[in-house]
Protein backbone atom coordinates (compact mmCIF):
# COMPACT_ATOMS: atom_id res chain seq x y z
CA UNK A 1 0.00 0.00 0.00
CA UNK A 2 1.30 3.45 -0.81
CA UNK A 3 1.68 6.15 1.80
CA UNK A 4 -1.25 7.93 0.19
CA UNK A 5 -3.53 4.94 0.61
CA UNK A 6 -2.46 4.41 4.21
CA UNK A 7 -3.14 8.08 4.91
CA UNK A 8 -6.57 7.74 3.36
CA UNK A 9 -7.30 4.70 5.52
CA UNK A 10 -6.26 6.57 8.66
CA UNK A 11 -8.56 9.41 7.63
CA UNK A 12 -11.35 6.85 7.20
CA UNK A 13 -10.62 5.53 10.72
CA UNK A 14 -10.75 9.04 12.21
CA UNK A 15 -14.03 9.78 10.46
CA UNK A 16 -15.58 6.45 11.44
CA UNK A 17 -14.74 7.20 15.08
CA UNK A 18 -16.31 10.66 14.71
CA UNK A 19 -19.39 9.17 13.07
CA UNK A 20 -19.62 6.59 15.84
CA UNK A 21 -19.42 9.40 18.39
CA UNK A 22 -22.48 11.07 16.86
CA UNK A 23 -24.21 7.70 16.43
CA UNK A 24 -24.09 6.62 20.07
CA UNK A 25 -25.47 9.97 21.27
CA UNK A 26 -28.12 9.98 18.55
CA UNK A 27 -29.18 6.50 19.68
CA UNK A 28 -30.81 8.22 22.63
CA UNK A 29 -32.13 11.01 20.38
CA UNK A 30 -29.39 13.43 21.37
CA UNK A 31 -27.98 15.12 18.28
CA UNK A 32 -24.38 16.06 19.01
CA UNK A 33 -23.24 18.85 16.70
CA UNK A 34 -20.12 19.45 18.78
CA UNK A 35 -18.06 16.39 17.85
CA UNK A 36 -15.20 18.66 16.75
CA UNK A 37 -15.13 20.15 20.24
CA UNK A 38 -14.71 16.71 21.82
CA UNK A 39 -12.19 15.84 19.16
CA UNK A 40 -10.18 18.96 20.03
CA UNK A 41 -10.13 18.05 23.73
CA UNK A 42 -8.86 14.55 22.91
CA UNK A 43 -6.33 15.83 20.40
CA UNK A 44 -4.84 18.44 22.72
CA UNK A 45 -4.80 16.17 25.76
CA UNK A 46 -3.09 13.36 23.86
CA UNK A 47 -0.68 15.76 22.16
CA UNK A 48 0.32 17.45 25.41
CA UNK A 49 0.74 14.07 27.10
CA UNK A 50 2.95 12.79 24.28
CA UNK A 51 4.98 15.96 24.30
CA UNK A 52 5.52 15.38 28.03
CA UNK A 53 7.09 12.03 27.19
CA UNK A 54 4.21 9.62 27.78
CA UNK A 55 4.03 6.68 25.27
CA UNK A 56 1.61 7.23 22.41
CA UNK A 57 -0.93 4.55 23.28
CA UNK A 58 -1.09 5.79 26.85
CA UNK A 59 -1.56 9.34 25.54
CA UNK A 60 -4.39 8.22 23.28
CA UNK A 61 -6.02 6.57 26.26
CA UNK A 62 -5.55 9.69 28.38
CA UNK A 63 -7.08 11.82 25.64
CA UNK A 64 -10.03 9.46 25.46
CA UNK A 65 -10.47 9.50 29.22
CA UNK A 66 -10.33 13.30 29.44
CA UNK A 67 -12.87 13.66 26.66
CA UNK A 68 -15.15 11.12 28.26
CA UNK A 69 -15.16 13.21 31.43
CA UNK A 70 -15.96 16.31 29.36
CA UNK A 71 -18.71 14.33 27.63
CA UNK A 72 -20.24 13.33 30.97
CA UNK A 73 -20.04 16.93 32.17
CA UNK A 74 -21.74 18.16 28.99
CA UNK A 75 -24.30 15.38 29.15
CA UNK A 76 -25.62 16.64 32.46
CA UNK A 77 -26.78 20.14 31.41
CA UNK A 78 -27.69 18.70 28.00
CA UNK A 79 -30.58 16.91 29.71
CA UNK A 80 -32.27 20.27 30.12
CA UNK A 81 -32.65 20.79 26.42
CA UNK A 82 -33.64 18.41 23.65
CA UNK A 83 -34.12 18.19 19.92
CA UNK A 84 -32.86 21.05 17.85
CA UNK A 85 -32.04 23.04 20.99
CA UNK A 86 -29.66 20.36 22.14
CA UNK A 87 -28.14 20.35 18.67
CA UNK A 88 -27.56 24.10 18.91
CA UNK A 89 -26.19 23.83 22.46
CA UNK A 90 -23.63 21.24 21.39
CA UNK A 91 -22.91 23.36 18.31
CA UNK A 92 -22.13 26.26 20.65
CA UNK A 93 -20.05 23.92 22.83
CA UNK A 94 -17.90 23.00 19.82
CA UNK A 95 -17.30 26.66 19.07
CA UNK A 96 -16.47 27.41 22.70
CA UNK A 97 -13.86 24.64 22.77
CA UNK A 98 -12.34 25.87 19.51
CA UNK A 99 -12.07 29.38 20.92
CA UNK A 100 -10.75 28.17 24.30
CA UNK A 101 -7.81 26.46 22.59
CA UNK A 102 -7.25 29.69 20.69
CA UNK A 103 -6.46 31.50 23.96
CA UNK A 104 -5.06 28.78 26.27
CA UNK A 105 -1.43 29.81 26.91
CA UNK A 106 0.04 26.26 27.20
CA UNK A 107 -1.74 24.98 24.07
CA UNK A 108 0.17 27.14 21.61
CA UNK A 109 -2.86 29.37 20.89
CA UNK A 110 -3.30 30.12 17.17
CA UNK A 111 0.17 28.76 16.38
CA UNK A 112 -0.94 25.32 17.50
CA UNK A 113 1.16 22.47 18.86
CA UNK A 114 3.94 21.09 16.66
CA UNK A 115 6.45 18.28 17.05
CA UNK A 116 3.96 15.69 18.29
CA UNK A 117 5.52 12.19 17.99
CA UNK A 118 4.10 10.35 14.94
CA UNK A 119 2.02 7.21 15.35
CA UNK A 120 2.41 3.95 13.42
CA UNK A 121 -0.58 3.23 11.13
CA UNK A 122 -1.01 -0.21 12.67
CA UNK A 123 -1.54 1.42 16.09
CA UNK A 124 -4.27 3.60 14.59
CA UNK A 125 -6.00 0.59 13.05
CA UNK A 126 -5.70 -1.39 16.27
CA UNK A 127 -7.22 1.39 18.37
CA UNK A 128 -10.01 1.92 15.88
CA UNK A 129 -10.74 -1.81 15.82
CA UNK A 130 -10.80 -1.99 19.62
CA UNK A 131 -13.13 1.02 19.88
CA UNK A 132 -15.45 -0.26 17.15
CA UNK A 133 -15.44 -3.73 18.67
CA UNK A 134 -16.39 -2.23 22.01
CA UNK A 135 -19.28 -0.29 20.55
CA UNK A 136 -20.37 -3.32 18.51
CA UNK A 137 -20.52 -5.50 21.62
CA UNK A 138 -22.42 -2.74 23.38
CA UNK A 139 -25.03 -2.63 20.62
CA UNK A 140 -25.52 -6.37 21.02
CA UNK A 141 -25.80 -6.13 24.80
CA UNK A 142 -28.81 -5.95 27.05
CA UNK A 143 -27.89 -2.35 27.86
CA UNK A 144 -28.59 -1.39 24.25
CA UNK A 145 -32.23 -2.40 24.71
CA UNK A 146 -32.53 0.45 27.19
CA UNK A 147 -30.89 2.79 24.72
CA UNK A 148 -33.34 1.73 22.04
CA UNK A 149 -36.32 2.06 24.29
CA UNK A 150 -35.28 5.66 25.05
CA UNK A 151 -34.91 6.32 21.36
CA UNK A 152 -38.34 4.94 20.59
CA UNK A 153 -40.21 6.57 23.45
CA UNK A 154 -38.34 8.29 26.24
CA UNK A 155 -41.45 8.90 28.30
CA UNK A 156 -42.63 5.31 28.13
CA UNK A 157 -39.12 4.13 28.98
CA UNK A 158 -39.00 6.29 32.09
CA UNK A 159 -42.49 5.13 33.08
CA UNK A 160 -41.28 1.54 32.86
CA UNK A 161 -38.80 2.30 35.59
CA UNK A 162 -35.80 2.83 33.37
CA UNK A 163 -33.26 5.36 34.63
CA UNK A 164 -33.28 7.52 31.52
CA UNK A 165 -30.89 10.08 32.98
CA UNK A 166 -27.96 7.73 33.56
CA UNK A 167 -28.36 6.08 30.17
CA UNK A 168 -28.46 9.40 28.33
CA UNK A 169 -25.49 10.83 30.23
CA UNK A 170 -23.40 7.70 29.77
CA UNK A 171 -24.10 7.77 26.03
CA UNK A 172 -22.80 11.33 25.99
CA UNK A 173 -19.70 10.18 27.85
CA UNK A 174 -19.20 7.42 25.28
CA UNK A 175 -19.78 9.91 22.49
CA UNK A 176 -17.06 12.09 24.01
CA UNK A 177 -14.63 9.19 24.42
CA UNK A 178 -14.98 8.12 20.77
CA UNK A 179 -14.50 11.65 19.43
CA UNK A 180 -11.59 12.08 21.86
CA UNK A 181 -9.91 8.99 20.45
CA UNK A 182 -10.46 10.37 16.94
CA UNK A 183 -8.78 13.58 18.08
CA UNK A 184 -5.82 11.77 19.63
CA UNK A 185 -5.29 9.76 16.45
CA UNK A 186 -5.59 12.94 14.39
CA UNK A 187 -2.96 14.74 16.50
CA UNK A 188 -0.44 11.90 16.27
CA UNK A 189 -1.01 11.22 12.60
CA UNK A 190 -0.70 14.81 11.42
CA UNK A 191 1.88 15.55 14.21
CA UNK A 192 0.43 19.05 14.42
CA UNK A 193 -2.78 20.48 15.90
CA UNK A 194 -4.26 23.96 15.69
CA UNK A 195 -7.68 25.20 16.82
CA UNK A 196 -8.97 25.76 13.28
CA UNK A 197 -8.61 22.02 12.56
CA UNK A 198 -11.64 21.49 14.81
CA UNK A 199 -14.12 23.81 13.13
CA UNK A 200 -17.90 23.45 12.93
CA UNK A 201 -17.61 21.79 9.52
CA UNK A 202 -15.94 18.78 11.17
CA UNK A 203 -18.89 18.44 13.55
CA UNK A 204 -21.44 18.80 10.78
CA UNK A 205 -19.69 16.23 8.62
CA UNK A 206 -19.61 13.81 11.56
CA UNK A 207 -23.40 14.09 11.70
CA UNK A 208 -23.61 13.70 7.92
CA UNK A 209 -21.71 10.38 8.05
CA UNK A 210 -24.32 8.98 10.40
CA UNK A 211 -27.36 10.21 8.54
CA UNK A 212 -25.90 9.16 5.20
CA UNK A 213 -25.01 5.67 6.38
CA UNK A 214 -28.03 5.16 8.60
CA UNK A 215 -28.57 6.26 12.16
CA UNK A 216 -30.32 3.12 13.39
CA UNK A 217 -27.61 0.57 12.74
CA UNK A 218 -24.06 0.10 13.99
CA UNK A 219 -22.88 -0.27 10.38
CA UNK A 220 -24.52 2.99 9.33
CA UNK A 221 -21.80 5.38 10.54
CA UNK A 222 -19.08 2.94 9.41
CA UNK A 223 -20.44 2.80 5.87
CA UNK A 224 -21.35 6.50 5.81
CA UNK A 225 -17.95 7.71 6.99
CA UNK A 226 -16.12 5.37 4.61
CA UNK A 227 -18.12 6.39 1.55
CA UNK A 228 -18.12 10.11 2.29
CA UNK A 229 -14.37 10.08 2.98
CA UNK A 230 -13.46 8.09 -0.12
CA UNK A 231 -16.02 9.63 -2.48
CA UNK A 232 -14.18 12.98 -2.84
CA UNK A 233 -10.95 11.09 -3.55
CA UNK A 234 -12.51 9.07 -6.32
CA UNK A 235 -14.36 12.10 -7.67
CA UNK A 236 -11.12 13.84 -8.57
CA UNK A 237 -12.24 14.00 -12.18
CA UNK A 238 -14.81 16.55 -11.07
CA UNK A 239 -11.97 18.66 -9.80
CA UNK A 240 -13.31 22.01 -8.70
CA UNK A 241 -16.90 20.85 -8.46
CA UNK A 242 -16.32 18.23 -5.76
CA UNK A 243 -18.09 20.01 -2.87
CA UNK A 244 -21.14 20.60 -5.05
CA UNK A 245 -21.09 16.95 -6.12
CA UNK A 246 -21.04 15.83 -2.49
CA UNK A 247 -23.85 18.27 -1.73
CA UNK A 248 -26.01 16.91 -4.55
CA UNK A 249 -25.35 13.29 -3.56
CA UNK A 250 -26.39 14.13 0.01
CA UNK A 251 -29.53 15.97 -1.08
CA UNK A 252 -30.64 13.09 -3.29
CA UNK A 253 -29.90 10.64 -0.51
CA UNK A 254 -31.76 12.66 2.14
CA UNK A 255 -34.82 13.00 -0.11
CA UNK A 256 -34.95 9.41 -1.37
CA UNK A 257 -33.82 7.54 1.74
CA UNK A 258 -33.78 9.77 4.83
CA UNK A 259 -33.17 6.78 7.09
CA UNK A 260 -29.72 6.30 5.54
CA UNK A 261 -28.21 3.56 3.41
CA UNK A 262 -28.47 0.94 6.12
CA UNK A 263 -31.68 0.63 8.09
CA UNK A 264 -32.15 -1.00 11.47
CA UNK A 265 -33.31 -4.28 10.10
CA UNK A 266 -32.35 -5.12 6.56
CA UNK A 267 -34.34 -8.34 6.50
CA UNK A 268 -37.41 -8.47 4.32
CA UNK A 269 -39.71 -9.06 7.27
CA UNK A 270 -38.71 -5.92 9.11
CA UNK A 271 -38.97 -3.91 5.89
CA UNK A 272 -42.52 -5.14 5.40
CA UNK A 273 -43.35 -4.44 9.02
CA UNK A 274 -42.18 -0.86 8.58
CA UNK A 275 -44.37 -0.43 5.49
CA UNK A 276 -47.40 -1.66 7.36
CA UNK A 277 -46.74 0.60 10.31
CA UNK A 278 -46.36 3.65 8.08
CA UNK A 279 -49.58 3.01 6.22
CA UNK A 280 -51.64 2.40 9.35
CA UNK B 1 -13.47 55.92 22.75
CA UNK B 2 -15.79 53.79 24.88
CA UNK B 3 -18.82 55.73 23.66
CA UNK B 4 -17.72 55.21 20.05
CA UNK B 5 -17.29 51.47 20.65
CA UNK B 6 -20.74 51.23 22.19
CA UNK B 7 -22.29 53.00 19.21
CA UNK B 8 -20.38 50.78 16.76
CA UNK B 9 -21.46 47.66 18.62
CA UNK B 10 -25.11 48.63 18.74
CA UNK B 11 -25.17 49.51 15.04
CA UNK B 12 -23.38 46.30 14.02
CA UNK B 13 -26.04 44.59 16.08
CA UNK B 14 -28.69 45.98 13.75
CA UNK B 15 -27.28 43.83 10.97
CA UNK B 16 -26.91 40.84 13.31
CA UNK B 17 -30.56 41.27 14.10
CA UNK B 18 -31.44 40.89 10.41
CA UNK B 19 -29.39 37.69 10.17
CA UNK B 20 -30.93 36.40 13.38
CA UNK B 21 -34.40 37.09 11.97
CA UNK B 22 -33.59 35.14 8.82
CA UNK B 23 -32.70 32.17 11.01
CA UNK B 24 -35.51 32.53 13.51
CA UNK B 25 -38.30 32.66 10.93
CA UNK B 26 -37.36 29.24 9.59
CA UNK B 27 -36.68 27.97 13.06
CA UNK B 28 -39.69 29.40 14.87
CA UNK B 29 -42.30 28.65 12.22
CA UNK B 30 -41.01 25.50 10.54
CA UNK B 31 -38.55 24.14 13.11
CA UNK B 32 -35.81 24.14 10.48
CA UNK B 33 -32.36 25.38 11.39
CA UNK B 34 -31.34 26.64 7.97
CA UNK B 35 -27.57 26.25 7.80
CA UNK B 36 -27.53 27.38 4.16
CA UNK B 37 -28.30 30.90 5.38
CA UNK B 38 -24.59 31.89 5.47
CA UNK B 39 -24.26 30.98 1.82
CA UNK B 40 -27.45 32.81 0.85
CA UNK B 41 -25.98 35.70 2.73
CA UNK B 42 -22.73 35.41 0.74
CA UNK B 43 -24.67 35.47 -2.53
CA UNK B 44 -26.52 38.60 -1.41
CA UNK B 45 -23.20 40.33 -0.80
CA UNK B 46 -21.56 39.10 -4.02
CA UNK B 47 -24.47 39.96 -6.29
CA UNK B 48 -24.77 43.32 -4.54
CA UNK B 49 -21.10 43.98 -5.17
CA UNK B 50 -21.48 43.20 -8.88
CA UNK B 51 -24.46 45.53 -9.10
CA UNK B 52 -22.57 48.28 -7.24
CA UNK B 53 -19.68 47.94 -9.68
CA UNK B 54 -22.21 48.22 -12.50
CA UNK B 55 -23.16 51.72 -11.26
CA UNK B 56 -26.71 50.65 -10.41
CA UNK B 57 -28.55 53.03 -8.01
CA UNK B 58 -28.28 51.80 -4.43
CA UNK B 59 -31.98 51.10 -4.00
CA UNK B 60 -31.83 48.62 -6.85
CA UNK B 61 -28.63 47.10 -5.53
CA UNK B 62 -30.40 46.38 -2.24
CA UNK B 63 -33.42 45.01 -4.07
CA UNK B 64 -31.15 42.84 -6.21
CA UNK B 65 -29.41 41.36 -3.16
CA UNK B 66 -32.74 40.67 -1.53
CA UNK B 67 -34.09 39.12 -4.72
CA UNK B 68 -31.18 36.69 -5.12
CA UNK B 69 -31.57 35.74 -1.45
CA UNK B 70 -35.26 35.11 -1.94
CA UNK B 71 -34.76 33.06 -5.10
CA UNK B 72 -32.10 30.86 -3.48
CA UNK B 73 -34.30 30.30 -0.45
CA UNK B 74 -37.16 29.24 -2.74
CA UNK B 75 -34.88 26.76 -4.51
CA UNK B 76 -33.83 25.44 -1.10
CA UNK B 77 -37.49 25.05 -0.14
CA UNK B 78 -38.03 23.03 -3.31
CA UNK B 79 -35.02 20.72 -3.13
CA UNK B 80 -34.32 20.62 0.58
CA UNK B 81 -37.66 20.91 2.34
CA UNK B 82 -40.75 20.14 0.30
CA UNK B 83 -40.06 16.48 -0.36
CA UNK B 84 -38.10 15.49 2.72
CA UNK B 85 -39.17 13.89 5.96
CA UNK B 86 -40.06 16.89 8.11
CA UNK B 87 -40.66 14.90 11.28
CA UNK B 88 -36.92 14.40 11.73
CA UNK B 89 -35.11 17.61 12.62
CA UNK B 90 -31.77 16.11 11.63
CA UNK B 91 -32.86 15.49 8.05
CA UNK B 92 -34.02 19.04 7.32
CA UNK B 93 -30.93 20.38 9.09
CA UNK B 94 -28.65 18.36 6.85
CA UNK B 95 -30.47 19.11 3.59
CA UNK B 96 -29.72 22.78 4.27
CA UNK B 97 -26.07 21.89 4.91
CA UNK B 98 -25.92 19.99 1.62
CA UNK B 99 -27.54 22.88 -0.24
CA UNK B 100 -25.04 25.25 1.38
CA UNK B 101 -22.16 23.10 0.09
CA UNK B 102 -23.50 23.41 -3.45
CA UNK B 103 -24.02 27.18 -3.14
CA UNK B 104 -20.56 27.82 -1.76
CA UNK B 105 -19.01 25.80 -4.54
CA UNK B 106 -20.95 27.79 -7.14
CA UNK B 107 -19.89 31.06 -5.52
CA UNK B 108 -16.26 29.93 -5.59
CA UNK B 109 -16.45 29.01 -9.28
CA UNK B 110 -18.25 32.18 -10.34
CA UNK B 111 -16.54 34.81 -8.20
CA UNK B 112 -13.24 33.10 -7.35
CA UNK B 113 -11.95 32.18 -3.93
CA UNK B 114 -10.04 35.38 -3.17
CA UNK B 115 -11.46 38.17 -1.02
CA UNK B 116 -13.34 40.90 -2.87
CA UNK B 117 -13.36 44.56 -1.99
CA UNK B 118 -16.28 46.91 -2.13
CA UNK B 119 -15.73 50.16 -4.03
CA UNK B 120 -15.33 53.29 -1.95
CA UNK B 121 -18.73 54.87 -1.72
CA UNK B 122 -20.42 57.71 0.09
CA UNK B 123 -22.24 55.12 2.16
CA UNK B 124 -19.09 54.18 4.06
CA UNK B 125 -18.15 57.77 4.90
CA UNK B 126 -18.44 58.78 8.53
CA UNK B 127 -20.97 61.29 9.78
CA UNK B 128 -19.99 63.28 12.89
CA UNK B 129 -22.55 63.28 15.67
CA UNK B 130 -20.90 65.23 18.48
CA UNK B 131 -18.53 62.91 20.38
CA UNK B 132 -19.12 59.92 18.11
CA UNK B 133 -19.32 59.30 14.40
CA UNK B 134 -21.33 56.77 12.47
CA UNK B 135 -21.32 55.61 8.86
CA UNK B 136 -24.35 55.77 6.59
CA UNK B 137 -24.20 51.99 6.19
CA UNK B 138 -24.48 51.49 9.92
CA UNK B 139 -27.47 53.79 10.11
CA UNK B 140 -29.00 52.08 7.11
CA UNK B 141 -28.50 48.69 8.73
CA UNK B 142 -30.20 49.53 11.96
CA UNK B 143 -32.93 51.51 10.17
CA UNK B 144 -33.65 48.68 7.79
CA UNK B 145 -33.66 46.19 10.65
CA UNK B 146 -36.27 48.21 12.51
CA UNK B 147 -38.44 48.73 9.42
CA UNK B 148 -38.27 45.08 8.41
CA UNK B 149 -39.03 43.77 11.88
CA UNK B 150 -41.93 46.17 12.24
CA UNK B 151 -43.21 45.07 8.83
CA UNK B 152 -42.81 41.44 9.74
CA UNK B 153 -44.49 41.87 13.10
CA UNK B 154 -47.42 43.59 11.41
CA UNK B 155 -47.63 40.82 8.82
CA UNK B 156 -47.47 38.04 11.37
CA UNK B 157 -49.92 39.64 13.79
CA UNK B 158 -52.43 41.34 11.50
CA UNK B 159 -52.74 39.59 8.15
CA UNK B 160 -54.29 36.34 7.00
CA UNK B 161 -50.87 35.10 5.89
CA UNK B 162 -49.51 35.87 9.35
CA UNK B 163 -52.35 33.96 10.94
CA UNK B 164 -51.52 30.89 8.89
CA UNK B 165 -47.84 31.30 9.73
CA UNK B 166 -48.66 31.33 13.42
CA UNK B 167 -50.95 28.35 12.99
CA UNK B 168 -48.21 26.34 11.27
CA UNK B 169 -45.78 27.33 14.00
CA UNK B 170 -48.16 26.12 16.69
CA UNK B 171 -49.17 22.84 15.14
CA UNK B 172 -48.54 21.99 11.52
CA UNK B 173 -50.73 18.90 11.49
CA UNK B 174 -53.69 20.72 12.96
CA UNK B 175 -53.22 23.51 10.43
CA UNK B 176 -53.30 20.99 7.59
CA UNK B 177 -56.46 19.35 8.95
CA UNK B 178 -58.18 22.70 9.33
CA UNK B 179 -57.58 23.34 5.65
CA UNK B 180 -55.13 26.19 6.03
CA UNK B 181 -52.87 26.78 3.09
CA UNK B 182 -49.83 25.38 4.86
CA UNK B 183 -47.78 25.08 1.68
CA UNK B 184 -48.20 28.79 1.00
CA UNK B 185 -47.13 29.63 4.56
CA UNK B 186 -44.05 27.44 4.25
CA UNK B 187 -42.99 28.94 0.94
CA UNK B 188 -43.58 32.44 2.35
CA UNK B 189 -41.39 31.66 5.36
CA UNK B 190 -38.50 30.55 3.20
CA UNK B 191 -38.96 33.51 0.86
CA UNK B 192 -39.00 36.14 3.62
CA UNK B 193 -36.00 34.69 5.44
CA UNK B 194 -34.08 34.45 2.17
CA UNK B 195 -34.85 38.08 1.35
CA UNK B 196 -33.67 39.12 4.82
CA UNK B 197 -30.45 37.11 4.51
CA UNK B 198 -29.68 38.53 1.07
CA UNK B 199 -30.19 42.11 2.23
CA UNK B 200 -28.17 41.56 5.41
CA UNK B 201 -25.33 40.13 3.31
CA UNK B 202 -25.08 43.31 1.26
CA UNK B 203 -25.20 45.55 4.34
CA UNK B 204 -22.48 43.59 6.11
CA UNK B 205 -20.32 43.59 3.01
CA UNK B 206 -20.65 47.36 2.83
CA UNK B 207 -19.95 47.65 6.53
CA UNK B 208 -16.73 45.63 6.41
CA UNK B 209 -15.75 46.73 2.91
CA UNK B 210 -14.54 43.24 2.03
CA UNK B 211 -16.07 39.79 1.54
CA UNK B 212 -14.48 36.35 1.36
CA UNK B 213 -16.06 32.91 0.96
CA UNK B 214 -16.05 32.16 4.68
CA UNK B 215 -17.52 35.55 5.48
CA UNK B 216 -21.03 34.19 5.70
CA UNK B 217 -20.18 31.47 8.19
CA UNK B 218 -18.73 33.69 10.92
CA UNK B 219 -21.65 36.08 10.69
CA UNK B 220 -24.09 33.21 10.35
CA UNK B 221 -22.89 31.72 13.61
CA UNK B 222 -23.32 35.10 15.31
CA UNK B 223 -26.79 35.23 13.79
CA UNK B 224 -27.67 31.85 15.30
CA UNK B 225 -26.32 33.06 18.63
CA UNK B 226 -28.47 36.20 18.41
CA UNK B 227 -31.52 34.15 17.47
CA UNK B 228 -31.17 31.82 20.45
CA UNK B 229 -30.34 34.64 22.85
CA UNK B 230 -33.40 36.58 21.74
CA UNK B 231 -35.76 33.64 21.78
CA UNK B 232 -36.84 31.77 18.69
CA UNK B 233 -40.54 32.40 18.99
CA UNK B 234 -40.34 36.14 19.42
CA UNK B 235 -39.55 38.41 16.46
CA UNK B 236 -38.49 41.27 18.70
CA UNK B 237 -36.07 39.01 20.53
CA UNK B 238 -33.69 39.25 17.59
CA UNK B 239 -33.87 43.05 17.74
CA UNK B 240 -32.84 43.02 21.39
CA UNK B 241 -30.24 40.25 21.17
CA UNK B 242 -28.62 41.47 17.93
CA UNK B 243 -27.33 44.77 19.34
CA UNK B 244 -26.43 43.04 22.62
CA UNK B 245 -24.28 40.59 20.73
CA UNK B 246 -22.85 43.34 18.54
CA UNK B 247 -21.89 45.20 21.69
CA UNK B 248 -20.24 42.11 23.20
CA UNK B 249 -18.36 41.50 19.95
CA UNK B 250 -17.03 45.03 19.59
CA UNK B 251 -16.13 45.48 23.26
CA UNK B 252 -14.61 42.00 23.49
CA UNK B 253 -12.48 42.55 20.42
CA UNK B 254 -11.21 45.92 21.62
CA UNK B 255 -10.48 45.09 25.23
CA UNK B 256 -9.62 41.37 25.20
CA UNK B 257 -8.40 40.84 21.63
CA UNK B 258 -9.98 39.14 18.64
CA UNK B 259 -9.12 35.67 19.94
CA UNK B 260 -11.37 36.11 22.95
CA UNK B 261 -14.24 37.35 20.85
CA UNK B 262 -15.68 33.94 19.95
CA UNK B 263 -15.14 32.62 23.44
CA UNK B 264 -17.17 35.51 24.82
CA UNK B 265 -20.01 35.24 22.31
CA UNK B 266 -20.39 31.46 22.37
CA UNK B 267 -19.71 31.13 26.05
CA UNK B 268 -22.59 33.55 26.55
CA UNK B 269 -24.70 31.50 24.17
CA UNK B 270 -23.89 28.14 25.75
CA UNK B 271 -24.73 29.47 29.19
CA UNK B 272 -27.93 31.07 27.91
CA UNK B 273 -29.01 27.83 26.24
CA UNK B 274 -28.67 25.84 29.40
CA UNK B 275 -30.05 28.43 31.82
CA UNK B 276 -32.76 29.88 29.64
CA UNK B 277 -33.20 27.83 26.46
CA UNK B 278 -36.24 29.83 25.44
CA UNK B 279 -34.15 32.99 25.07
CA UNK B 280 -34.37 36.41 26.66
CA UNK B 281 -37.79 37.29 25.27
CA UNK B 282 -39.02 33.77 24.66
CA UNK B 283 -42.16 32.41 26.24
CA UNK B 284 -42.28 29.72 28.90
CA UNK B 285 -39.97 26.77 28.47
CA UNK B 286 -42.98 24.53 27.96
CA UNK B 287 -43.48 26.31 24.68
CA UNK B 288 -39.97 25.51 23.57
CA UNK B 289 -40.21 21.80 24.24
CA UNK B 290 -43.41 21.62 22.24
CA UNK B 291 -41.59 21.29 18.96
CA UNK B 292 -39.22 18.57 20.04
Amino acid sequence: MSIYQVGLLVQVCINILLGMSVYVALSTRQLNLGAAGFMAVGAYTAALASLAGIPISASLFLGMLATMVVGLLIGLPALRVSGIYLAMATFAFGLVVESIFLVLPFAGQARGLAGIPPVEPIVVFAWTAIALGGVFLLTRSQFWLRVRSIHDDEFAASMSGLNVTTVKISMFGLSGALAGLAGGVYAHWFVYVEPSAFSVEVSIFAALYVIFGGSRSFWGPVVGATILTLLPEYARGLDAWRPAFIGVVLLVMLILRPSGLIGRGTSLRSLLARRVRRSS
Amino acid sequence: MLLQLIVNGLLLGGIYALVALAFSLNMGILGVLNLATPQIFLFGALVGLDLLNGQVPFVFVLLGSMAIGGVLALILELVGYRFVDKSDIVVTLLTTVAFGLVLENIAERVWGSQAQFFPKSDLASRIDLGPVNVSAVQLLGIGLAIVLVAGLAATVNRTALGRSLRAVAQNRDAAVILGLRVRRAEVATFLISGVLAGGAGLLLGLNYGVISLDFGITIGISGIAAMILGGVDNLWGAVVAGPLLGLATVLGTSYLGANYNNLLVFGLLAVALVVRPQGLLGKTSHHVYRRV
